[in-house]
């Protein structure tokens, strides 16, 4: 291929013409000029002669003109000496005849050629001889002599002439040579003319020649700057023609030069030309190597250095090594000529092939793949010509049927197949190509080698070339074990057939559009409909009429494709006769085919539904009953209540009574019956609410020992009469408050530590408490009452907590009871979170346990019980002894006593304690249990007083009796006598007390028993309304009344307290909640309404409600206390005590009702309680709890939730109450009770009520713990 | 030959071809010998002579110098 020349295109004629007449033109002006410079110069020559020839004639004139001049010169020195003898001058004569004689010889060679002057010449070197001679001679004279001598022999005369002689001589010499300048110079100027014209000829002439050259190339110049720019376009147009080629172009001129790059070129080697590229380096330069190799491409094998040589080649082995990848190229390479044939430039041009590579490689991959794919296939595949021999089998064919290529090549087909299908697989091949069908399948028996019969499954594809049956190729697999197992499937088709069809379930097998595959004969027996029903896409609205059953059903599908599976969903279908079908569905996905499908399986419940349905009835009717039953009974219990009332507060009336013994027997048996009677009513009461649910648990602070304390109060009598001790231990880390129902707390420890005491004939019971876990305010406490009783077996155990159940029928008769205590026990603490159980051995007594799992409180903090505060002053470093029998006691003893910083010495033996003493050891105090063996409290005391005065040892007596058994001189032995069960505050007020008046001779006898009670009317006179309508009861409470020195006014109904209350004032009123016509609780409404505050008579509540809750809504009414009934005296009379001293003590400073004495007489009631220590913290602390409280009702009013507000007004009230704080607490009151029905009850005005009644409430307490002296 | 003569005469002052002329206005000229035969060398020399190639010191047996 020849590449186009870049150079411009030549017109050989043209140039060859312009080239001879520019020769001719120069060979012209050169003859011309060369002939003018001959004549020019043969004139110069001559004009040269002719200089010389003067220059020389000058020469001999100033030779001459110097000879002269010399000699007279000289004469004139001569002279000098002549007339000086002044050898210098003598000496400069001789100097100019010197030179005079240089002269001579001068002008001698310049006129060599002159025979003329020659001649002269010579006459005057005689002459000058002649003078040189005669002065010589003179000098000598002049030397020798004198002047004057010198001048006679040699006269100036002579002298004279031979000068004028010389001068003539020279003179005539002069003029030969200025004539002869005179013809040299005519002669010159006619030469010199001669040459001008020659010249400017010959001048004239060249500049025309040069005139034409200069137009020929003028011509020439613009033929030339058009062809150029012809070329120029030319290239551009080729350049623009490289661009465009797909393939890198690179050029370079004929020395090897880089000259021009396109920009596929750039691309592809990653740059264009660059400095200092050349033929020798191109490979360095452009990172060219070897492909797969790192050595560097040859220079000389690349196709454009191979061009430059005049070659051309081309190589596919180079890559080009760029940054970021390796490009193998294809290049070509070419030379390029000009039209003279020279080598003008070497180009090569390069593509990219690694895409082409790349295929190269895949196509071989894909060949050796498919090659493999082939040789490897597990199938038999085969190729055949036009007429069906084999051309080619794999090996798989081969190993399979036992040949080899040898043996099959050109073989027909068939000779595979077997003898019985050889005919008819032969005829479906041959219409395959007679058909030209492109594709077919058969399956057919074939034949080893071996004489082995296998099934073949065969793929056939015609092949074609050029539209002409060339052979086909066939894929054949083997597919006998595949027949074995299809022939498998279907057996179990069948198997799975008949399964399903005798199933005593509907079974179904469904798509998604509805479309049962598998109906089977249950599904058709529950349904009434057949498989071809079922499938008409409405068997949904079938089995459904109702259109929300039939958005079940979808849903519930829903729920089986959500969930994958739904499990034993009833539904209640209509069968195709219209009768309904409780059915039990069972649905899950399966994928069948790669097709979701749903499998279902339907149980017919319809049986056993209505069997429930029978039983579900029998059951609430059973439930009914049992409420019924519960209501009954609770409804029965309060009835019962009243008229026991009655029978109780009537016997104890008349047990005041003066009665004989007999009498008082019969009294004190009518007391015990009615109350054991009380006691079972109440169990019955309590288990019937239990069972009924309406028994609601209080939510309210309870110290944890109080509840023990009290406890141990109710059931001390009984404790004292066996002489068993009721001890008792709080563990440290007890919460002192929990939250909780105070009634039912108590409610479960008495019936245990009943029952503890009940069984218990000897020994102890001794409760406890622990902590077993606290998360954050939840705390769960264990509580223990454990005995030394009868115990009970592990089988009595399981019945124990059972309803009506005890441990046996003996035990009953025995102990008494309903059986229901641990029952309700167990209720009880199962509400409040917690469980009961018991370890027991028989004869070895029992320890039951209840866990509570409650909140606990802060309750207490505010007021903490000095002896709970672990150490205490007054009592720390007191040495005390301890002398109890009972270990138990002894211990608990000791560790509150040192708690409490004592140093406590215990000993069960009242013969160690009396050495103790006998030994000198110091004590301060003495503690002594009197029932103890050997020696009682008694005795032992006695002893003591023998080594210890009283001053010297107090002793407090631990017993179970107060001072009334003891004789006066017995009691002087005890300084105090602390009552059992024991109590802290007890022991601690009657140390800290024996211990304060330890020394002083007059000491008051103490016993913590409570003083006998006399009749109150005297102290505390009050006027007292009855509102009860029951006649009994009405004459008890006045009974109860009277005997407390009381008479009283009495109403059957509310409306008749509103209706006496306004014409007559009371005190206190004892207000029955039950009452016709208008009942407590409303009655004390109406009066909190209308009656004036100040004026208002105390409310007390009288009910035989046992209900949870009753205590709170008669407090929540605005009653300002309760009283269960049966009333019992003692109740009575401290709650009218209660009220009548703050009444009387109004009246007595006739200030009463109003509120800063309200406040002074509650906090005076507790400085009596308590002491000035407790009560400064207590006052000091009001301030601090109030704020907070205060801060927390305000959040609540700005997140306005009514629920939080109610609960902190509470905390607000109970804090104004335990300060006296009254009106704060009514205000607060009002919120708590209608917040929550009426909300907008609470306003801003309000809260700015209690706000400001809280800073009077702080000014009030200022004067009245001044009042007081607390602070 | 004393210093004076030395730096008056130059080298005649001590040439064998020497000849002391006095005349008779007293004046005094240094005769060059070989001037008599050789008339390249002055017959009155220029003093004080520095160097002369005709020069033989006084005393010596002939030779040039």
């Amino acid at each position: 291929m020849q590449f186009p020349s870049i150079s411009p295109a030549p017109v050989p004629a043209r140039k060859k013409a312009f080239s001879r007449r520019l020769i001719a033109a120069f060979i012209a002006a050169l003859l011309t000029l060369l002939v003018a410079g001959t004549f020019a110069f043969r004139t110069v020559i001559q004009l040269s002669e002719d200089y010389d020839t003067v220059t020389q004639a000058y020469d001999v004139i100033r030779e001459l003109h110097t000879t002269v001049a010399d000699v007279a010169a000289g004469q004139t020195e001569l002279r000098t000496f002549y007339l000086t003898q002044d050898s210098s001058s003598l000496h400069i004569y001789r100097m100019k005849m010197d030179s005079v004689r240089v002269h001579l010889d001068n002008v001698r060679q310049l006129i060599a050629a002159n025979p003329e002057q020659l001649q002269t010449f010579k006459a005057l070197q005689r002459v000058v001889e002649v003078r040189a001679e005669f002065n010589e001679e003179k000098i000598d004279a002049v030397v020798m002599t004198d002047l004057e001598n010198a001048d006679r022999r040699y006269p100036v005369k002579t002298s004279q002439d031979i000068m004028r002689r010389i001068d003539s001589l020279a003179a005539v010499m002069e003029s030969l040579e200025l004539r002869f300048l005179s013809e040299r110079k005519l002669h010159t100027t006619n030469q010199t003319n001669r040459t001008l014209l020659l010249i400017g000829f010959g001048g004239f002439v060249s500049i025309m020649l040069m005139a034409i050259v200069f137009l020929f190339l003028m011509r020439e110049v613009r033929h030339r700057t058009k062809a150029e720019k012809e070329v120029r376009d030319s290239e551009k147009r080729f350049i623009s023609f490289l661009e465009t080629v797909p393939a890198g172009i690179y050029i370079m001129t004929a020395d090897g030069t880089p000259y021009y790059a396109n920009e596929e070129a750039k691309k592809i080697l990653g740059a264009g030309i660059l400095p200092g590229a050349s033929a020798e380096n191109l490979p360095e330069v452009y990172r060219a190597y070897v492909q797969g190799t790192d050595t560097p491409y040859p220079a000389d094998a690349l196709p454009i250095v191979r061009a430059l040589r005049g070659e051309r080649s081309t190589v596919t082995d180079v890559e080009i090594w760029k940054p970021d990848a390796v490009v193998p190229l294809f290049i070509t390479g070419a030379p390029i000529y000009n039209s003279d044939g020279a080598l003008q430039y070497a180009m090569a041009a390069f593509v990219d092939i690694a895409e082409q590579k790349r295929a190269q490689q895949q196509l071989a991959e894909s060949e050796e793949r498919f090659r493999q794919i082939i040789e490897n296939a597990s199938d038999i595949i085969y190729r055949t010509d036009e007429h069906g021999r084999f051309t080619y089998v794999n090996p798989v064919g081969l190993t399979m049927f036992g040949y080899t290529m040898a043996d099959v090549k050109g073989m027909h087909f068939t000779m595979f197949v077997n003898a019985d299908d050889q005919q008819r697989i032969a005829r479906l091949y041959y219409r395959q190509m007679i058909s030209r069908t492109k594709s077919s399948y058969h399956e057919f028996s074939a034949v080893k080698s071996n004489g082995e019969h296998i099934i073949l499954g065969q793929s056939v594809e015609l092949l074609f070339e050029k539209n002409t049956v060339v052979g086909f190729l066939a894929i054949a697999r083997n597919i006998t074990a595949q027949k074995l197992i299809e022939e498998e499937i279907q057996r179990r088709q069948q198997q799975l057939d008949t399964v399903v069809s005798t199933v005593d379930e509907g079974i179904t097998l469904s798509d998604q559009d509805g479309r049962f595959e598998i109906f089977n004969a249950k599904m058709e027996e529950l349904t009434g409909y057949t498989k071809e029903e079922a499938n008409t896409g409405e068997f949904t609205k079938l089995l459904y009429p109702d259109p929300a059953e039939q958005r079940k059903g979808l849903d519930r599908l829903g729920e089986v494709v959500s969930k994958g599976s739904i499990h034993d969903v009833e539904t209640t279908i209509r069968t195709k006769q219209g009768e309904e079908r409780t059915l039990l569905i069972s649905t899950r996905i399966v994928h069948v085919k790669e097709t979701v499908m749903f499998l279902s399986a339907y149980r017919d419940i319809t049986s056993r539904k209505r069997f429930e349905e029978e039983l579900k009835q029998a059951k609430e009717a059973a439930e009914s009953a049992t409420l019924a039953k519960s209501l009954f009974l609770a409804t029965m219990s309060h009835e019962i209540r009243t008229p026991m009332n009655g029978v109780i507060g009537m016997t104890d009336l008349l047990m005041q009574t003066t009665l004989t013994d007999e009498q008082r027997e019969y009294t004190e048996i009518i007391r015990t019956s009615g109350e054991t009677l009380l006691t079972l009513i109440n169990d019955i009461l309590d288990f019937s609410k239990i069972e009924s649910g309406k028994l609601d648990m209080e939510r309210r602070p309870v110290e944890v020992q109080a509840l023990i304390e009290e406890t141990f109060d109710l059931v001390a009598r009984r404790a004292v009469e066996k002489r068993i001790d009721l001890v008792y231990l709080v563990d440290p880390g007890t919460p002192p408050y929990i939250i909780g129902d105070p009634i039912r707390l108590r409610q479960i420890l008495l019936n245990l530590t009943n029952n503890a005491v009940k069984f218990t004939e000897k020994g102890e019971v001794f409760v406890s408490v622990k902590e077993l876990q606290r998360e954050n305010d939840l705390t769960t406490l264990q509580f223990s009452v454990k005995d030394t009783g009868i115990g009970i077996s592990r089988e009595q155990a399981e019945k124990l907590f059972q309803p009506f159940t005890q441990v046996d029928a003996s035990t009953t008769r025995k102990f008494g009871g309903t059986g229901l205590g641990l029952a309700i026990t167990r209720r009880l603490v199962e509400m409040l979170g917690g469980t009961v159980w018991v370890q027991s051995e028989e004869g070895k007594g029992a320890e039951f346990f209840f866990t509570l799992r409650v909140p606990t409180s802060t309750a207490g903090d505010s007021q903490p019980r000095k002896y709970m505060r672990g150490k205490v002053p007054e009592l720390a470093g007191k040495r005390l002894l301890l002398v109890d029998d009972n270990e138990t006691n002894l211990n608990i003893l000791s560790i509150q006593c040192t708690n409490w910083g004592m140093h406590a010495r215990a000993t069960s033996s009242q013969h160690e304690a009396l050495q103790w003493l006998k030994a000198g050891d110091p004590f301060d105090v003495a503690i002594i249990d009197f029932h103890m063996p050997e020696m009682d409290g008694l005795e032992l005391a006695r002893a003591i007083r023998t080594h210890r005065s009283e001053a010297e040892l107090p002793i407090i007596l631990f017993s179970s009796s107060g001072r009334s058994e003891f004789t006066e001189e017995e009691n002087a032995l005890f300084a105090a006598v602390v009552l059992k069960p024991l109590k802290q505050m007890n022991l601690y007020t009657t140390l800290v007390d024996v211990l304060s008046r330890t020394g002083t001779a007059d000491r008051q006898r103490r016993e913590s028993m409570p003083a006998k009670v006399e009749p109150l009317a005297d102290s505390v006179p009050l006027r007292i309304l009855i509102a009860e309508d029951n006649l009994i009861n009405q004459k008890l409470a006045l009974r109860l009344l009277q005997q407390l020195g009381y008479t009283a006014d009495v109403v059957a109904n509310g409306r008749e307290v509103l209706s006496i209350i306004a014409e007559k004032r009371y005190d206190i009123i004892l207000m029955d909640l039950h009452m016709p016509l208008l009942d407590g609780l409303e009655t004390t409404r109406t009066i909190l309404r209308t009656v004036d505050p100040s004026l208002r008579p105390k409310i007390v509540a009288m009910t035989a409600d046992a209900m949870s809750g009753d205590r709170e809504r008669c407090i929540d009414a605005g009653m300002d206390d309760y009283l269960s009934k049966p009333v019992r005296l003692d109740g009575l009379r401290d709650v009218l005590k209660h009220y009548g001293e703050m009444i009387l003590e109004a009246k007595r400073t006739n200030d009463h009702g109003s509120p800063k004495r309200v406040m002074f007489l509650r906090l005076k009631e507790l400085l009596e309680q308590t002491d000035a220590e407790f009560m400064t913290a207590f006052v000091q602390s009001y301030p601090a709890q109030s704020e907070e409280i205060m801060q927390q009702l305000d959040a609540a009013w700005r997140a306005r939730s009514i629920g939080e507000i109610v609960f902190v007004v509470h905390k607000l009230r109970g804090l104004a109450l335990s300060f006296g704080a009254d009106t704060l607490a009514d205000l607060c009151r009002t919120v708590e009770q209608h917040a929550e029905k009426d909300p907008g009850i609470i306003t801003d005005e309000r809260l700015g009520e209690i706000h400001r009644s809280l800073r009077e409430s702080y000014e009030m307490l200022a004067q009245v713990i001044s009042d007081l002296g607390i602070v | 030959m004393t210093p004076e003569e030395q730096q008056r005469y130059g080298l005649c002052a001590s040439c064998r071809h020497r000849e002391t002329v006095r005349s008779a206005r007293g004046s005094e000229f240094i005769l060059c010998g070989r001037s008599a035969t050789d008339r390249t060398f002055p017959k009155y020399p220029r003093l004080p002579v520095p160097e002369c190639r005709g020069y033989e010191p006084s005393g010596s047996s002939g030779g040039q110098t």
